[in-house]
């Protein structure tokens, strides 16, 4: 069975892509979605760089 | 060296000027298909000369050159010279040129202070381009990886760039002139989406800093020449030239690495979906033809080779596929839905965090998608699939062609880099977006200084490692850890049943002779040993039958009372 539990879904990125799915099918013609769409990139870019902390070498 | 020099310089322009002269033939008119059909001429024309000279045994720079030289009167004599294609004024953003030649300048820097550091690559790759050189043409001791009988269009290119100096410190350049070829065919599927100059630099610098395929350029790697090979017949086919050239595409890339073929039902699905938009200026259908011909003459050379002396155009895959002497499955025979499930869950639950280990050329554990895919691309994409149709063919047929490739090969820790084509996508997305809005533009200028910083050196080569080879000078540049034990004049012995680094044995300037050890009992291989004057041995991943032969020499010190030293 292929579950991502509940509490990981904000730091996970398929599901961040399908929450923003979602609203851009809904506001993207709205005056919000740009300010959305920046948030989730920025999220996004500050998830994959915290998860690449650990690899310095 | 001075020759090798001057031939190396005169056989380059050669392929230029033919270049430039056959395109003249087939263009299109437009620059930006016409950029990708002159580099695929190029890499055509230079793939054609290697495979002529390797035949006759002219492979090096005296042949190279003359024939070069040859040519290139022919062509200066013809006109092909004449009215040089005008570069200035570059029509995109000067800050957009400034980062091109950043980015190409650090990536001539690592092609000079760079050396083979990766296990395929030392164990089939490479091996026998040392073997081709050294001979002065193809040989048939193929080396004991099984693997080393895949087809080697991209090693053809490796060829061209060690033969002239009889040295291996220019050969990341072939990664280079397929890198270039993805970025042109990047830019030109962005221009033929009927986005501005500026845009599509911005995606063919966002595809280029792709921290697999900027990797993989400079470790003489191929999986990012079939990413080239993928975006140039994408780009070909959204530019609607005639099939034929399509077809030259396809059959360069099918002879670069199989995987490429996996990826053809996308790619077929983007042509259906693009029969629509108009075609190109039709040249008519001799020139292209004999390209077309050429191109397959050239990609199907490691097929037939494998056909008669094997038996079988596929050689060592066979219908249950292909698996190491450990028993681990190297290669699948067909689709495997679970394949498919297992590296499309291993993508989204670990592998596009590109977390659990840092950039690799190999990529182990990673997509290296890198973040402007993560964080920019992807949402861009969500967003522009619904105004863009073009893109989102594109990305629908990417989307079939990872679906296949990932069908067809085996999940393992590498498998990633076999779809390393699919965040093409998303690096046009990004670009466009960012065209749209300029609100994403400091998000994806971020995005892109992180990839930078973080492709200076792959994880294969440690920082000990290019500090050391930093310090060498370039006729000794190697990434051997620990220096070669060779007897001068004498080869060295080679002993695997498998993978290993037999490539370091050679040497940089290849000068030293390996000689691949076939025994299975002690007996023969003192035979060996004695035959070929051989003082030193190299072990590689060794069978059941070898590794009990060397126990017992263990035991019984044949070699050792032979004054042999075992490494």
């Amino acid at each position: 069975m292929w579950v991502t539990p509940f509490g990981a879904l904000w730091r996970d990125w398929f599901a961040i892509l399908c929450a923003f799915w979602i609203f851009t099918a809904l506001a993207s013609r709205t005056r919000a979605w740009p300010m959305v769409a920046a948030a989730t990139m920025s999220g996004l870019l500050l998830l994959y760089g915290a998860l690449q902390l650990g690899l310095s070498r | 060296m001075i020759l090798g020099v001057l031939a190396m310089v005169v056989a380059n322009a050669a392929t230029l000027l033919g270049a430039r002269a056959m395109l003249s033939r087939i263009g299109t008119g437009r620059p930006a298909p016409d950029a990708v059909l002159f580099l695929v001429l190029r890499l055509l024309l230079i793939s054609g000369a290697v495979i002529v000279a390797g035949l006759t045994r002219t492979l090096g720079p005296l042949g190279l050159g003359l024939a070069g030289a040859a040519a290139l009167a022919a062509l200066v004599a013809r006109g092909a010279h004449r009215n040089p294609p005008r570069l200035r004024p570059l029509p995109w953003s000067p800050w957009l040129s400034l980062l091109a030649a950043i980015i190409g300048l650090r990536l001539l820097l690592q092609v000079w202070f760079f050396a083979p550091a990766y296990g395929d690559v030392l164990s089939y790759h490479l091996p026998k381009i040392a073997e081709w050189i050294r001979a002065g043409g193809f040989t048939r001791d193929f080396g004991p990886d099984p693997r080393s009988t895949f087809p080697a269009g991209f090693e053809l290119i490796e060829l061209w760039w060690t033969a002239f100096l009889h040295h291996d410190v220019l050969i990341e350049m072939a990664g280079l002139e397929l890198l270039l070829l993805a970025g042109a065919s990047v830019y030109a599927l962005a221009r033929e989406f009927g986005w501005s100059s500026s845009c599509a630099m911005a995606a063919a610098i966002a595809a280029v800093m792709i921290p697999g395929l900027h990797l993989q350029a400079t470790a003489c790697m191929n999986d990012g020449a079939v990413v080239a090979w993928i975006a140039a017949t994408a780009a070909l086919t959204a530019a609607r030239v005639s099939p034929a050239l399509i077809l030259a595409a396809v059959a360069l890339g099918a002879g670069t690495k199989p995987t490429f073929a996996f990826a053809l039902p996308g790619l077929l699905c983007f042509a259906v979906l693009s029969r629509r938009d108009p075609a190109a200026a039709s040249p008519g259908r001799l020139a292209p033809g004999i390209v077309s011909a050429g191109a397959m003459l050239v990609g199907s050379f490691w097929y037939v080779r494998n056909a008669i002396f094997f038996g079988n155009p596929i050689h060592p895959m066979g219908g249950s596929g292909m698996s190491s002497i450990a028993g681990l499955p190297l290669q699948r025979f067909g689709p495997s839905f679970g394949s498919l499930v297992d590296n499309v869950r291993s993508l989204l639950d670990l592998r596009v965090y590109d977390h659990l280990a840092p950039p690799s050329a190999s990529h182990l554990a990673i997509s290296n998608w890198g973040v402007m895919s993560f964080a920019v691309g992807f949402p861009a994409l969500i967003y522009l699939a619904r105004s863009e149709d073009r893109l989102r063919r594109l990305a629908v047929s990417f989307l079939v062609s990872l679906v296949c490739v990932w069908s067809l090969v085996v999940f393992d820790l590498f498998s990633a880099r076999f779809v390393l084509f699919v965040p093409l996508v998303p690096a046009l997305a990004a670009a466009r977006l960012i065209e749209r809005h300029r609100i994403f533009l400091p998000i994806a200028a971020l995005a892109l200084v992180f990839q930078f910083a973080t492709t200076f050196l792959p994880a294969e080569i440690s920082r000990e490692a290019a500090s050391r080879m930093a310090r060498q000078s370039w006729r000794e540049r190697t990434a051997s850890p620990l220096p070669i034990e060779a007897s001068a004049g004498r080869p060295i012995g080679y002993l695997s049943d498998y993978s290993g680094t037999p490539y370091w044995l050679y040497g940089p300037g290849f000068s030293t002779p390996v000689v691949t050890l076939r025994s299975n009992t002690l007996e023969g291989l003192t035979g060996e040993l004695k035959e070929h004057r051989i003082r030193v041995i190299y072990l590689g991943e060794l069978g059941d039958s070898k590794r009990r032969m060397m126990r017992d020499d263990e035991r019984n010190g044949v070699l050792r009372s032979l004054g042999i030293l075992v490494r």
